[in-house]
């Protein structure tokens, strides 16, 4: 056990390891918040979509070989966001078929430009670390870390201040319409925001597994609470505690990051769901 | 007649040697490792999760590594590229799909590649650290002092 400890403070030592323990907790706390809304509103699959959007938009940027792939990635999955938002309402090609076309379209689309225009020395190791961010929120820099960070308190603020206007279009986006509430711009935001959150968790795990730090905490805590306060609050709770304990154990025991917070989410929800059958 | 055969061969060998001797970064020796010197960054007591973070840390910030000591153990890699020879120590992960590595500077007056490790061999590399200029780019390298 002294020798966990000492291990573990001597990991403490370097900052990337404390950037990854601050980001994580940030990025999973912006993404709990969000997926309580995806969950209730049937978007849950719409994180995935985004991701893989989010996936091509990165492949483009490393082929460019931009510095900073953020710049370009972010308004790219933005505008994914808000086409798959448009596509749900006015054409033809049905919501779950837009998110399926956009999802494997980019994905495929990413790993061909990453094949032909960019071949690094280790193509499958890139490729393998940002599908299932094994390592990649150890490899964030200090400006990395501020950006995760400042962006996550962008996402929290947003939700507290538009809580009442989330919780009315969560629920009924007819009733919020009818008293006022403009529920297009809104949702048009809300998918905005909803990107942003996603290009920040493929830094935690990666892009295949960023619909499981969007659900499962969600999910968990519906089983246990019944209000969308006390829901959100769990959900956050849940997260952190999955972020936190799952970069903890992946440091220590070298298992990787993404797929770790994963495991302790899906741990979570099966105490949640015995807690919750034990209840009835 | 054995004296003109043994020169003969030993120029074929010479002329053989020196056709096959390629360019590689060498660093001349400045300090040296001794038992007592404090090994700053020991990768041999990490795992592979901080060994690639701080591989990559060390990749997009050197300067605060430079003259800093490191010991590495991993799979010996050596190409030639445009007759340029370089060498780097790979760590694997568990699953073997994402490599990460640190680039190695023998020592001046090494030879290749009777004084190098056969590739794809483990060995244990223990040096400094130094910022070398290579062609336009200047990068992080191993000054390997010590192979075991």
């Amino acid at each position: 056990m002294t020798e966990l400890f000492e291990t573990l403070s001597m990991y403490l030592e370097f900052p990337f390891v404390r950037y990854a323990f601050l980001a994580g907790t940030m990025i999973a706390l912006a993404s709990s918040l969000l997926g309580v809304t995806l969950v209730l509103k049937r978007f849950s699959y719409i994180g995935d979509g985004l991701s893989h959007a989010a996936f091509g938009a990165m492949a483009v940027a490393s082929v460019l070989k931009l510095s900073n792939s953020t710049i370009f990635v972010l308004p790219v999955t933005v505008l994914c966001a808000i086409l798959i938002l448009c596509a749900k309402e006015n054409s033809k090609i049905k919501g779950d078929a837009s998110v399926a076309m956009i999802s494997v379209g980019a994905l495929a689309f990413g790993y061909f430009l990453m094949n032909i225009f960019s071949p690094p020395a280790n193509l499958s190791g890139d490729v393998c670390s940002t599908l299932f961010g094994s390592t990649l929120i150890l490899t964030l820099t200090k400006a990395d870390m501020i950006f995760s960070v400042g962006i996550s308190v962008f996402v929290i603020l947003f939700f507290i201040f538009f809580y009442n206007k989330i919780f009315a279009i969560t629920f009924d986006e007819d009733f919020a319409f009818a008293c006022g509430t403009r529920t297009k711009i809104l949702n048009v935001v809300l998918a905005s925001v909803i990107a942003t959150v996603i290009v920040l968790a493929m830094n935690l795990v990666g892009t295949l597994l960023i619909s499981a730090l969007i659900i499962f905490p969600s999910v968990s805590s519906m089983l246990i609470f019944r209000s969308f306060r006390s829901v959100t609050v769990a959900s956050c709770v849940f997260s952190v505690f999955g972020a936190l304990v799952g970069i903890l154990v992946s440091i220590l025991t070298e298992t990787p990051v993404g797929s770790t917070i994963v495991m302790i989410d899906i741990g979570i929800f099966a105490v949640c769901k015995i807690i919750s059958a034990i209840r009835k | 007649m054995k004296k003109i055969f043994a020169a003969f061969a030993l120029f074929v060998c010479i002329a053989f040697c020196s056709a096959s001797a390629e360019n590689f970064l060498s660093v001349k020796r400045q300090k040296k490792i001794t038992p007592t010197t404090k090994i700053n960054y020991d990768f041999t007591k990490m795992n592979y999760n901080i060994a690639s973070g701080l591989l990559f840390d060390m990749l997009v910030s050197p300067d605060k590594y430079v003259n800093k000591t490191m010991k590495i153990h991993g799979q010996f890699y050596s190409e030639n590229h445009d007759g340029m020879r370089s060498f780097a120590i790979l760590i694997w992960d568990l699953t073997g799909c994402c490599p990460t590595g640190m680039m190695v500077a023998p020592l001046s007056g090494v030879k290749y590649p009777n004084d190098f490790p056969k590739n794809d061999e483990f060995v244990t590399v223990t040096g400094f650290l130094e910022k070398i200029k290579s062609g336009d780019d200047e990068s992080l390298y191993l000054v390997a002092e010590k192979w075991e």
